[in-house]
């Protein structure tokens, strides 16, 4: 430490010829305290633990009660189970930049309402934004078409790439403003949802209840159903979103429509040709 | 003689696109697979799934492609997942591996199934055969999938090192007479995938390890949990990724016998059973050949360390053994399994032990005591020149 001897600072002549040598001995002893904690690494961690058998053993030490289902569930994060009996790869949690906002509240699988449809409906969330089908009134109100958006850039396209729901984009009502400048069409916005899920623990069950009712105004009461886009002339243009014609021809058939409409039990045909959708690069 | 030109040009044009053609559909058959039910119509999906009553996520999609490399891959759904018919899926039936999944086991011709396997199962340790085998918490044992996952079949080349040509070779003179390649293929990997020991050594322990270190439920079970398994050589082994060291396979489930019928040690056909232990030690004929002259007094001796059955049978003398301890499966269990000479092993062990610890924390400390005065002196020594 410098000292003021009549006015003049004294550098501690001491400690200046001792740094050297102290500097020394760190760089004489570092080497021996990383082998030490290479060493203590190895003989407590000497393996990574591969993480199937990791999950398993976590599955195994349940905490008791619900208090253990809840923290399980916080504690998942390998949302894509590597073990999967049926082979689920990366799609099954692509990562998106563009995100449709309500997924940030409703999960992956929105739909569970209806047990007839609710798995065949969230097989369309996967590319297929909801806004898209969840608020059609609001759709009649302004200019809007529908595109392909990039998961990663952003970028709206009318050009179909990747196939049977493994495209890299989804499809969202692009919205045309000032009749050249296209934006998503969000009938909940981001600000909102995002001002909601930060004051959402500060309110009362009543003032959820309202905030709920808030955000989802512009959320159509009946959304659009099989039949409305899988017919001729349908809520979506298939063939603006770049599907080929064997493919629209399908697509436009009333087999699956029909089978979730009409029939209860229903004995999938094998004999329909459903039309091949090449993966375009 | 252009005639002849142009016509020999043209056939063997005709014979590459031939060639291209059929090189194209063998390519393509083996990623496909046989849906005849078009389930794939939905659930070549990724999102198709739902979140169940339990909150569990649950995924219903088939990557296609990778399933038909897998070793179920030339399975139709219906074939796991019977009554599928109704949509939606409400009478589904549990997949029961021990049903018939309509292939030909070209051995004996008839149809295909794990009942074998399952039977086996049943009967042994980890089984719910309540018949021969009654458990009081039949929940806690591990259902087929909690071991076995539905593997891809690797690419023949990894069987030899990494020998892709003597492979090559292998199944082209395989396929001298086995003409139809894609069944030649297929048949050879899974030929190769059967050679292989799936699991490296520390997967093997990480997969008894996930249930059998869970003290709670070994405790419901009448057992100790096995971190005394970790107190071994045989473990450090593991740890350290030595070749040929020895997992849980090693002793429980030797050559001749399955992972599917592990017995208790009771059992006379237990390999760890004490008639069985020069056998299960010595491994002879096996591909890990660990104590190949091993002797019965050799064999006889303890693998697992001491765990909580000796602690609790070494403190069963005091006098209030029984009100401290609760008298549950494991103390009933321990009082059956433990001779009165090993109780004395492990008191004369736990003794060692302790006088081991005081010994180098006396060390330790004498050290410590060494030095602080050492540094001490040298400093009066520096204060006084």
């Amino acid at each position: 430490m410098a000292k003021f001897v009549n006015g003049v600072k004294k550098v501690p002549t001491l400690f200046l010829k001792r740094l050297p040598i102290f500097l020394l001995k760190v760089l004489y002893i570092l080497p021996f305290l990383l082998f030490g904690i290479w060493l203590l690494k190895l003989v407590y961690f000497p393996h990574e633990v591969p993480q199937v058998e990791a999950k398993k053993a976590g599955e195994t030490s349940q905490v008791a009660g619900e208090d253990g289902i809840f923290k399980k569930i916080l504690l998942q994060k390998d949302v894509v189970p590597r073990e999967h009996f049926h082979m689920v790869d990366e799609f099954v949690s692509r990562p998106e930049t563009v995100h449709p906002t309500c997924l940030t509240c409703h999960g992956t699988y929105p739909h569970s309402k209806e047990k007839k449809v609710r798995s065949i409906l969230n097989f369309h969330a996967g590319f297929i934004a909801c806004s898209v089908c969840h608020a059609r009134e609001k759709h009649d109100e302004h200019l809007v078409y529908f595109a392909w958006v990039d998961r990663e850039t952003g970028a709206i396209s009318k050009q179909r790439k990747g196939e049977y729901g493994k495209y890299p984009a989804n499809i969202f009502p692009i919205q045309i403003a000032k009749g050249v400048r296209t934006r998503i069409f969000r009938p909940v916005s981001e600000e909102a949802a995002q001002q909601f899920l930060l004051y959402k623990d500060k309110y009362t069950p009543d003032q959820v209840a309202q905030a709920k009712a808030k955000l989802h105004q512009h959320i159509s009461s009946k959304p659009v159903f099989c039949s409305d886009c899988h017919k001729k002339d349908g809520y979506l243009d298939f063939k603006e979103l770049g599907f080929p014609k064997q493919r629209i021809d399908y697509l436009n058939s009333t087999e699956i429509v029909g089978m979730i409409e009409k029939y209860k039990k229903f004995y999938l045909p094998s004999k329909i040709d459903f039309g091949a959708e090449e993966a375009v690069e | 003689m252009r005639f002849y030109g142009l016509m020999i040009v043209k056939s063997c044009m005709l014979a590459a696109i031939l060639v291209m053609l059929h090189t194209g559909v063998t390519y393509a058959q083996g990623d496909v697979l046989p849906d005849t039910e078009n389930c794939l119509l939905c659930h070549r999906y990724p999102n198709m799934g739902r979140y169940d009553k339990a909150g569990n996520k649950k995924i219903y999609y088939v990557n296609e492609k990778m399933f038909a490399k897998s070793v179920h891959g030339k399975l139709r759904c219906k074939s796991c997942h019977a009554g599928l018919d109704e949509i939606p899926h409400t009478n589904v039936k549990k997949v029961d591996c021990s049903s018939k999944c309509h292939i030909k086991e070209p051995s004996t011709g008839k149809e295909f199934s794990h009942e074998n396997m399952v039977k086996k199962y049943q009967r042994s340790v980890h089984g719910a055969d309540s018949a021969t085998n009654p458990k009081k918490h039949p929940e806690d044992l591990p259902t087929c999938k909690y071991c076995h996952d539905n593997p891809m079949y690797r690419p023949p080349r990894d069987i030899w090192g990494k020998s892709e040509a003597l492979s090559n070779e292998t199944l082209a003179r395989c396929m001298g007479c086995h003409t139809a390649s894609q069944w030649a293929e297929r048949f050879y990997a899974h030929f190769t995938h059967r050679m292989r020991k799936r699991r490296s050594q520390t997967e093997v322990v990480r997969l008894c390890t996930s249930c059998h270190e869970d003290q709670e439920k070994m405790a419901r079970h009448g057992l100790e949990s096995i971190e005394t398994y970790k107190d071994t050589y045989h473990w450090i082994q593991v740890e350290y990724g030595v070749e040929n060291a020895p997992d849980c396979f090693s002793c429980h489930v030797p050559l001749g016998y399955s992972a599917h019928d592990i017995r208790p040690r009771t059992d006379r056909i237990s390999p760890i059973n004490m008639t069985n232990r020069v056998k299960t030690c010595s491994n002879l004929g096996g591909m890990q050949s660990c104590h190949p002259g091993a002797t019965k007094e050799f064999a006889t001796g303890r693998v697992h360390a001491y765990g909580m059955k000796a602690q609790l049978m070494a403190a069963k003398n005091n006098k209030n053994f029984r009100e401290e301890q609760d008298v549950t499966l494991v103390v009933e269990r321990a009082e059956k399994d433990f001779s009165p000479e090993e109780v004395f092993h492990y008191k004369i062990l736990k003794l060692l032990r302790l006088f081991y610890k005081l010994l180098i924390a006396s060390i330790i400390s004498f050290m410590l005591v060494h030095q602080v005065l050492d540094y001490m002196a040298s400093r009066r020594h520096h204060k006084s020149h």
